[in-house]
Formats: C-alpha cells, sequence, structure tokens
C-alpha cells in the first residue's frame, strides 16, 4: 500500500472517530420514575423536552430537563415533596435531591416538579436507565409523612414547613394589625435582606485533602491557623454553643469542632448548627451546616468534632480571604418528635436576620409580591 | 622526508614538548640538518630575547608571562592539529579485548544487579498504589447550580429554565451541597442537593 493511501485510511478513520465522539444517546428509557405502589403521589406527565444526550468517548454526557407533573392522589393537602435521584456510577455512588417545599396542593390537583440533570457518566451497557427517580417522601398538612426518607426528608420538609406557618402567620397579624401599608413595608424589608445576601460558591469534601483550587496562590505559603467561633445568642434557642474552633488557611475552613449544651429537659435527637463566615474585607456569609445526629440528654453537654473541609470564593470566581467564624443554632429535633426553629423575635437581630437563610415561604411571598403586587399577596394571605 | 611543523620545532629547540615528543623529534632533527638549522635559528633568537629581558622593568613576572605563552602555544598547536585531521579517518589502534571469564563474571554482576532493582522496584511501586488516597468527591453549591465531581465523572443539578440563578446557597459538612431557587413565574421553590457517600 502506498503511503498517500496510508493517510487517506488513517483521515478517514479519524474523521470517523470524531463523528462517533459526537453521535446522540436515545434518551428513551433513559429516565425511570419509580412510585411506589401506595403512593400518595401518581405521574400525571413526563416532558423530557429539549434533553439530550451525547456520546464522548467511553463516556455520555447528558442533559436532562424533565418536566414532571405529579397528581396527589390523597385526601389530604400536600406541603412539601422531595425526590429522589439516583445515578448509578456516577461520583462514589452520589445521589442527588429534588424537593419542592412551600406547597399547598390540594386532593385530586397537580403540580409541577422540574428535574434539569447534567451528569457525566461511563458508557452503559443499555440494560440499565441512566437516571433513577423515587420518591423518597410527602408531607401533609397534618404533618403527618409518607415515604422511604433515605435522605431524612421528613425532617427537612417538616422544618420547612413550620417556618413556613410561622411566616405566614408573621405576615398575617402585620395585615390583620397594622393594615396593607405595613405589611407591604414588611415585604420591602424581606425583599431588600433577600437581595442584599452576599453571593458565595460553597465547596466540601467530607473527608482527605480538598484539591488544588484553579485560582489557588502558586505558593502554599498561607499559615494555618485555629479560630475560635464567635456565638450568635438566640434566646428561645434550647441548645447553647459553648466553645467552638475551625482551623483556617486562606479560602479553606477545615475541621470545625464544637461545644453544645442541652439547656432544655427534653432529650434532643438531632439538631443543626449554621456556621457563618467573614472574609477580610469584613464581609459575613452564610456558608455551612454542620448537623450533629446523637442522642442529647436533657441538660446534657456534648462535642462535636467533623473532618470537613470547607472552601468558599465569590460568585465571579474571585479568591477571598477567610478571617472568623460565627455559629447558631439553625433547628433542633426532640426525642419526641417536637421541633425548634428560631422565632421572628430570635431574628429580629439586624445579624441573625441577615444571616439567616429566609425561609422559602418568605421567598414565595416576596416573588408573588415582585410579581403581581399587593392585592395578590394579600389575598394569599387572606386565604 | 617529512618535517615537524615550525611551531614543534620552536618548542624542541626551547625544551618544551613532552618527554616522548622531545625523544621522536630528536631523532628526527639529528638526522635533518634543515631542521637543525631552524633549531638552531630559534635558539640563538631566544637567547637574544633573554639578553633584552634584562633592560626590561623590574617588576614584571616574567615567569608568569612565559607559562602563559607556552599554554597559548601549546592550544594553537592542538587547534591546528585538529584541524588538519578534520575529515580524515581517525587511526583506531588495536582493541585490548577482554577474556571470557571476566566477560561471563561481569554479565553475572550485571544480570543480578538488575534482577534485584526491578524486583525492589516493583515492590516500591506497589507500596506507592497502595498508600496513594483516590481524588476525594467534592461536593459543590453554585449559583450554576449544586454538582458533585471526582475528577473523572460528575453530576449537576441545575436550576430551572426560568430562574437559572439559585438565591440561596450551602453545603452540610456531611458531605452535601444544596441550592434553592424560584421561579419567577409562579414563585415556586425549588431546592437541589447532591450527597457524597
Amino acid at each position: 500500500m502506498s503511503t498517500s493511501s496510508k493517510v487517506l485510511i488513517l483521515a478517514a478513520a479519524s474523521w470517523a472517530a470524531c463523528l462517533a465522539q459526537e453521535a446522540g444517546v436515545d434518551l428513551r428509557g433513559g429516565l425511570k420514575i419509580n412510585l411506589p405502589k401506595d403512593s400518595p403521589l401518581a405521574v400525571a406527565s413526563l416532558d423530557l423536552g429539549p434533553s439530550k444526550g451525547t456520546a464522548r468517548g467511553g463516556a455520555v454526557m447528558l442533559d436532562l430537563h424533565a418536566s414532571l407533573r405529579l397528581r396527589n392522589l390523597s385526601g389530604k393537602r400536600v406541603k412539601g415533596v422531595t425526590l429522589l435521584v439516583l445515578a448509578q456510577d456516577v461520583s462514589a455512588g452520589g445521589k442527588g435531591s429534588v424537593a419542592a417545599p412551600s406547597l399547598d396542593v390540594a386532593p385530586g390537583d397537580d403540580f409541577p416538579v422540574r428535574i434539569d440533570l447534567r451528569m457525566v457518566r461511563p458508557m452503559s451497557n443499555g440494560a440499565e436507565p441512566l437516571v433513577q427517580v423515587l420518591l423518597d417522601g410527602v408531607l401533609f398538612d397534618d404533618l403527618t409523612f409518607f415515604g422511604e426518607n433515605r435522605l431524612n426528608s421528613r425532617r427537612q420538609l417538616t422544618v420547612w414547613e413550620l417556618e413556613a406557618r410561622r411566616d405566614r402567620k408573621h405576615f398575617q397579624q402585620m395585615l390583620e394589625a397594622r393594615g396593607p401599608e405595613s405589611l407591604q413595608k414588611e415585604i420591602l424589608s424581606a425583599m431588600t435582606r433577600q437581595n442584599d445576601r452576599p453571593r458565595v460558591d460553597v465547596q466540601v469534601v467530607r473527608r482527605g485533602t480538598m484539591p488544588r483550587g484553579a485560582n489557588a496562590p502558586a505558593t502554599n505559603y498561607e499559615m494555618d491557623r485555629e479560630v475560635q467561633f464567635s456565638f450568635l445568642r438566640m434566646p428561645g434557642s434550647p441548645v447553647e454553643l459553648m466553645a467552638g474552633a475551625a482551623h483556617i488557611s486562606g479560602d479553606e475552613a477545615k475541621a470545625p469542632h464544637l461545644e453544645i449544651r442541652n439547656r432544655d429537659q427534653k432529650a434532643i435527637r438531632h439538631l443543626e448548627i449554621g456556621l457563618a463566615l467573614k472574609d477580610t474585607s469584613g464581609q459575613e456569609f452564610f456558608a455551612a451546616t454542620v448537623p450533629y445526629d446523637e442522642p442529647l440528654a436533657g441538660k446534657g453537654a456534648a462535642a462535636l468534632r467533623d473532618s470537613a473541609t470547607l472552601r468558599v470564593r465569590h460568585t465571579s470566581g474571585s479568591r477571598l480571604i477567610l478571617d472568623s467564624m460565627s455559629g447558631f443554632v439553625n433547628n433542633v429535633e426532640y426525642a419526641d418528635g417536637a421541633y425548634w426553629i428560631p422565632s421572628r423575635a430570635d431574628l429580629a437581630d439586624g445579624r441573625l436576620g441577615q444571616l439567616v437563610p429566609p425561609s422559602p415561604e418568605e421567598q414565595r411571598l416576596v416573588q408573588l409580591y415582585r410579581k403581581k403586587g399587593l392585592q395578590a399577596l394579600v389575598e394569599e394571605l387572606r386565604k | 622526508m617529512k618535517h615537524p611543523s615550525i611551531e614543534k620545532l620552536a618548542l624542541y629547540g626551547g625544551g618544551e614538548l613532552p618527554w616522548w615528543t622531545q625523544f621522536t623529534m630528536r631523532r628526527h632533527v639529528h638526522a635533518c640538518p634543515q631542521c637543525q638549522e631552524e633549531v638552531a635559528l630559534f635558539r640563538e633568537t631566544a637567547e637574544a630575547v633573554r639578553e633584552e629581558t634584562a633592560e626590561m622593568p623590574a617588576g614584571v613576572q616574567w615567569d608568569r608571562l612565559a607559562a602563559e605563552m607556552r599554554a597559548n602555544v601549546r592550544v594553537g598547536i592542538a587547534a591546528s592539529d585538529a584541524i588538519s585531521s578534520y575529515g580524515k579517518p581517525h587511526d583506531i589502534g588495536p582493541v585490548q579485548g577482554m577474556s571470557w571469564r571476566m566477560a561471563v563474571l561481569t554479565t553475572g554482576v550485571v544480570l543480578m544487579l538488575s534482577v534485584g532493582y526491578w524486583l525492589n522496584a516493583a515492590r516500591k511501586s506497589e507500596q506507592i498504589a497502595a498508600t496513594r488516597q483516590p481524588d476525594p468527591v467534592v461536593a459543590e453549591a453554585s449559583e450554576r447550580g449544586v454538582g458533585m465531581s471526582d475528577g473523572s465523572k460528575e453530576m449537576m443539578l441545575q436550576g430551572p429554565k426560568t430562574n437559572v440563578r439559585a438565591a440561596i446557597v450551602t453545603v452540610s459538612t456531611v458531605g452535601s451541597a444544596g441550592a434553592r431557587y424560584v421561579d419567577e413565574d409562579t414563585g415556586q421553590i425549588t431546592v437541589n442537593n447532591v450527597y457524597v457517600e
């Protein structure tokens, strides 16, 4: 075979390989929604819209945009739903979830849930679906729960619902006691707080060393120093943060440890501490939560140690240097199933009001006011 | 008859050549009247120079100067030889053969050292592979969505098309990352999370 013939064959093979690498993947059967037989929800419709899968060498890149409509088959109002999204062979058995809190779906009604997933995974043999969606839990208006609860959805949905009730009650009382103008003033204040929240990206590594960031300095001379926590105290909190520290190095905070004390007589099953970080420019932002999942007896004390590493950066990608840390109690679940969440009075403190994230319900009401105005908000609160 | 170069004759006249070259040159000069004449001329000139140096100013380091000049002359001779031999085939002397016993012994030693090194290197690479930690799985919450990646595989839950920018992002130290979105049309809240196991 002549040299020119060999070159032609090689060029044709390369072109064919390039075409094969960009080949589309058939998404039929790629997404499977598995609801239990006794599920209080049913799939009313599923639209995969502009979803696409692309084969790249031995991997498949999936860009899934699923618009799912679920129907409430139960006799109770649905207040929140969590769907478990499983993508096999991706990132050490990792999984995702899509939750819809602050719902109020009457029996027989439909509601939408969007799943927008992007994923790269090894090419499968086609026998198994690329993505499976399971029902992790449904919360009803009487705070009863249905579902496997593999993601502790019951606790999270319940906390969101209690926060929703607290905030609706707050705005309703404002409306009844002081009229629409005061409500408008209060909702504008909430809107300002939401808009003024510093925007940061956060990474976490459970164990091991955080991979070097793309914008990390060329040298690694940033000193690792232990920083003591300052605590933001809420008068009504049943848990007191006694002491705590973490190691700070550049844009990373590592291995937080805290000492906590139960001020209540009731035993605690779970509690969540919020971490706020401050950078050297003085900007403070809510970045992470530290859960404590051991039983804590009434009036008991405990130490909480964690091996995680956090990294924070501006949403623009620019690097920030951490300076100090603060902690506050975010929520508590008692052993008897009752919950504690901060009251509006606890959050009235300016700094706490800025740091503690708004409830999903407050976000929803603010968006309703922004989109449809004060009258729509008043009607919503008078339902 | 082939005569030595004029530089070599000058060095011979001053007794500056290596002893073997000096010996072979002496044999040639004794048999060659033309070269004897050249050498005699160099020696007369050298004597005249020595007489002149008596009138030179004091303080000059003549010994050092002379050594430098001799060295320069040697370098010149070496360069001249190199240039003249360029492109000509080199004379290859007889190769000293190695006895077969020495060859067998040397091969055995080299073989033993190679096997030992290979075994040790293989064990070390196994130890390094055993101690190397796998890439940690990073969970990230950003405005664009929540995702996790171990460097080769990745999964990302993005925001709805109606509002792709997350309003609130957070991570949990148990290894999860979350992003909360507000649908601009309906106000419905969507919270996406990824969990690293």
